[in-house]
């Protein structure tokens, strides 16, 4: 039972004069009320100015507020709170009918204590793709900490394994490496590779993390990237970077250019010959390593954890996993790639194609597999189509499309571009794909022209969708998130991207929707202006900006 | 094992690239182990983990890398001496070009030589070369440690590696059977002792030079001073000993009560206080390895140093230097005194030696097509 006296506060978008007129005297009746006010468009700058000065002026010690929103962002009233130290306590309303129950209900209970609630001025950016990067830097520049976790040895995600990006044709590594060197060299980002989330507890604003990075067998702090530790290793592995394309040492880099360019040891699957470690000049072998566990103390986290391509085989009827030249759309970028398994030489069996066919919507569109459209897929067949153009002058290159969608900036102008270099738009999904002799077979049905056609083709690319991670059923456990239909994480409604129903938690990039790499940036930035604006609320940031 | 750059399934993508065959032990054990061409050399168990000798022979007692999960290593297939050619990269690497005689190879001088060290002398089965080299070495600090073998009182024989001067005549004195010295020189490389002397029969000379093309070429502070026995062949023990201990017990002599073993003037001899047992070369016929039939190194052509008893007097060592390096190592032994020298070496009869050992194989040949 309440000591102070509230004040119930109807907005007209909850109840109307009438409806105020009506109810009002039942609601002075109720135990605990001293007064029942209206206003305006409560919620708004001029509303909440009204408020404000009614508290102060009438000594308002506790307010009921009355709305029709279902569900307000918890900071709406938040400057309220700081002005005069009332909190309001929103009453959702659908109708009037249980209005004056749920008054009392909302009078009798404990009312919450006025604590400020601690906000540590830091954050945990999950996942070092360019979403997790832009995130972490945004963040960092805004004065706070962050924590970048990233999996794998080396940040940049997928698109570090891209040759060229859509529409303009930027080299992706000359466009993302800036940014990943400037990851570790900024002073309020702490990078861990190599190591995963395994435990989130608390809440916004004092979150409990546990992080656990693997071992990699070399010391982080004494490697120097040299290589010579890759360079007398006897044992090879397929290189995931490179889509198992090609092959790494058990000593290795993912790629040249990874940030940090510390070596990893596979010393799971190699021979443990002991020459990496007798060769290595700095010393920084250490057969011994153990995992280390970081308990890190956030105010927000950004998921940033990206995507995984469908799976090519759980379309059999192209022939993925049977055919050798039947590639995905990522296995072609490494390919195309300078730094990749073939020097960027488009070759399947060591000659160049002669006839090349992309396949869209694979796993996309598909009633059977991904309902949704994966939004790049088209983008990036053009472009690959107009790579394959540039080093391959006369091959023949055929896109089998649906729709083309060319939503973006310069995107519609790329396709047309790519159309007058002869690469032949057919529509209509093919049905198989066989092989006759030593050709593939790509048997479909022109839609446009209403004729079935076998079309012959030594390389065939799939471009397969974007789908959510495979483990993001459990991220999404370990972070208290949902996931939407399709899998991916779920904002908190469609018109915000960013927000999860989790206060505090935010997403960026692919791990919410398939987005392209303009949209993963921006939403990063995003995210980061979210996170940064949660931490603001911070004592140490109040202290400097109030200062 | 989890990746974020391809899906969490193994992929059955296509491999670009020629990155050769792919083979593992058990391509070594079908095409040399098991066809019983194996020298029990110890090179494949030198520096892999899951290979250990049993004995003198290889044998998994881990996982290969390949069922780990690794798509290519085949580094016991690539450096076993009975399976490879290659002489000529390790003849273009290693040894002089200067003077090349047919049927002993490369070299650089002959010596006809004699410890002065008394109890080198005393112990040794000719002239002590290989127990003052591997000496001098070690004193001089030139190696970290010599890479030897020892024997039992039942005369099996096993690797020794040893870091103290005094410690090399543990080695003294020619035993048949065989001793896996290539995995103790892979275990003495990788406890951190870099550079060694290292001592064994061509075929084990070989498997180090094959370690040091194919395995340890880019590790430029791994440096072995690679001694070369004469050899026409060795025995393996339990064939070794099955069929000698009748014949030692015919004269009354177990195995324990021999001091000296030696194949010389054409015969096999077993030294004792108590008498000697000898036997014709002809009669050790039936115990030769499969693995040594078809080998016609007699000298020991891949080493820096070859050392053996045939071409000098007794108690001499003949010791044949087949580059600048090791040359100047035996001229500074004799200028300081180490060894005497004798100046005749008997080319003949090293040359008949080298020719009845590559005969052996033409006789093989054809026979029967093998």
């Amino acid at each position: 039972m309440s000591e102070e006296e509230t004040v119930v506060y109807s907005c007209y978008c909850a109840l109307s004069e009438d409806e105020i007129k009506e109810v009002g005297g039942e609601l002075k009746e109720v135990d605990g009320v001293k007064d029942v006010l209206d206003g305006y468009d409560l919620c708004s700058a001029s509303g909440q100015e009204d408020l404000i000065k009614e508290i102060k002026e009438k000594g308002i010690k506790r307010l009921l507020l009355l709305c029709s929103a279902s569900k307000l962002p918890d900071l709406t009233f938040d400057r309220v709170l700081r002005e005069t130290g009332v909190d309001p306590i929103i009453i959702p309303l659908k109708g009037k009918e249980d209005l004056v129950e749920r008054v009392k209900e909302a009078i009798s209970s404990t009312p919450s204590p006025k604590t400020t609630r601690k906000v540590v001025p830091a954050a945990l950016v999950i996942g070092g793709g360019i979403a997790g990067i832009q995130a972490s830097l945004d963040i960092a520049d805004a004065g706070f900490k962050v924590y970048l976790v990233e999996r794998e040895p080396s940040i940049g995600g997928h698109m570090a394994q891209l040759d060229k990006t859509f529409p303009t044709l930027d080299c992706s590594a000359c466009i993302l490496t800036p940014k990943m060197v400037d990851v570790p060299r900024n002073e309020n980002i702490e990078l861990i590779t190599y190591a995963e989330v395994t435990k989130v507890e608390g809440e916004a604003g004092d979150f409990h993390v546990t992080v656990v990075k693997k071992p990699r067998y070399v010391d982080e702090n004494k490697c120097t990237g040299c290589g010579v530790c890759a360079e007398v290793c006897p044992v090879y592995f397929k290189s995931e970077f490179n889509m198992e394309l090609g092959v790494r040492k058990a000593a290795f880099v993912p790629f040249p250019q990874a940030v940090p360019l510390k070596y990893t040891l596979s010393r799971d699957a190699c021979m443990r010959c002991g020459l990496c470690k007798i060769a290595c000049e700095a010393g920084a072998i250490d057969y011994d390593q153990k995992e280390t566990v970081y308990e890190l103390n956030v105010g927000c986290i950004v998921v940033a954890t990206g995507y995984d391509q469908f799976d090519a085989r759980l379309k059999p009827e192209y022939g993925y996993g049977k055919y050798d030249n039947v590639i995905t759309g990522l296995e072609f970028e490494r390919m195309v790639s300078p730094s990749g398994p073939t020097g960027g030489k488009v070759l399947i069996n060591g000659k160049p194609p002669t006839k090349v066919v992309f396949i869209q919507c694979v796993g996309s569109r598909d009633k059977n597999h991904n309902p949704y459209c994966s939004r790049v897929c088209c983008m990036y067949a053009a472009k690959q189509a107009h790579l394959i153009r540039e080093k391959v002058h006369d091959a023949e290159i055929t896109i089998c499309y649906m729709d083309v969608r060319a939503f973006g900036k310069g995107y519609e102008e790329f396709y047309e571009r790519v159309q007058r270099e002869r690469v032949l738009y057919v529509r209509g999904n093919p049905s198989e794909i066989y092989k006759r002799g030593d050709m593939l077979v790509v048997r479909g049905e022109d839609t446009l022209t209403g004729e079935a056609y076998e079309r012959e083709a030594d390389l065939v690319v799939l471009a397969t969708g974007i789908t959510p991670r495979a483990d993001s059923k459990a991220v999404a456990e370990l972070l208290g998130l949902d996931l939407d239909e399709n899998g991916f994480f779920r904002e908190i409604d469609p018109q915000h991207a960013i927000d999860t129903p989790r206060e505090g938690v935010f997403l960026a990039g692919c791990c919410q929707s398939p987005k392209d790499i303009p949209d993963t940036v921006a939403q990063a930035s995003g995210a980061a202006a979210k996170a940064a604006i949660f931490l603001s609320r911070s004592k140490k940031a109040e202290e400097e900006v109030l200062a | 094992m989890s990746c974020s750059w391809i899906n969490s399934w193994e992929g059955t993508s296509m491999l670009i690239g020629d990155y050769g065959e792919i083979k593992s032990f058990e391509d070594l054990k079908a095409e040399i182990i098991d066809q019983d061409l194996c020298a029990g050399c110890g090179t494949c168990a030198a520096f892999c983990e899951a290979i250990e000798m049993e004995g003198d022979r290889p044998k998994l007692v881990g996982d290969c890398a390949l069922v780990r999960g690794a798509l290519k290593c085949g580094t016991c297939y690539e450096i076993c001496p009975k399976r490879t050619n290659g002489d000529a990269t390790i003849i273009e690497k290693f040894l002089s070009k200067e003077k090349t005689d047919e049927l002993f190879g490369n070299y650089v001088g002959i010596y006809a030589l004699r410890s002065t060290n008394a109890e080198i002398a005393e112990k040794a089965q000719d002239g002590g070369a290989v127990s003052a080299i591997i000496h001098y070495l070690l004193s001089t600090g030139t190696v970290d440690c010599g890479v030897i073998s020892q024997r039992d009182e039942e005369w099996r024989a096993f690797p020794l590696v040893v870091t103290a001067p005094d410690d090399v005549t543990k080695g003294s004195g020619t035993r048949y059977a065989i001793s896996p010295n290539v995995e103790a020189l892979g275990d003495a490389i990788r406890d951190g002792m870099l550079r060694v002397a290292f001592v064994g029969t061509p075929c084990q000379v070989k498997g180090v030079r094959n370690l040091q093309t194919k395995l340890l070429e880019k590790i430029e502070k791994i440096d072995i001073v690679n001694i070369g026995l004469f050899c026409t062949e060795n025995f393996r023990y339990d064939s070794f000993i099955e069929y000698m201990r009748p014949r030692l017990e015919e004269k009354g002599l177990k195995i324990t009560d021999v001091t000296k073993t030696e194949i010389t003037k054409g015969k096999f001899f077993f030294r004792s206080p108590k008498g000697d047992v000898t036997l014709k070369i002809s009669e050790l016929e039936p115990i030769i390895p499969n693995n040594c039939r078809n080998c016609i190194d007699f000298a020991a052509e891949l080493a820096d140093i070859s050392v053996g008893s045939v071409g000098s007097p007794d108690g001499w060592s003949t010791v044949i230097t087949r580059n600048e390096r090791s040359d100047e190592i035996i001229k500074r032994m004799i200028e300081e005194g180490l060894f005497e020298v004798q100046e005749e070496v008997n080319l003949k009869i090293i040359h008949t030696l080298c020719s009845k050992k590559r005969e052996r194989l033409k006789a093989k040949e054809t026979e029967g097509g093998e």
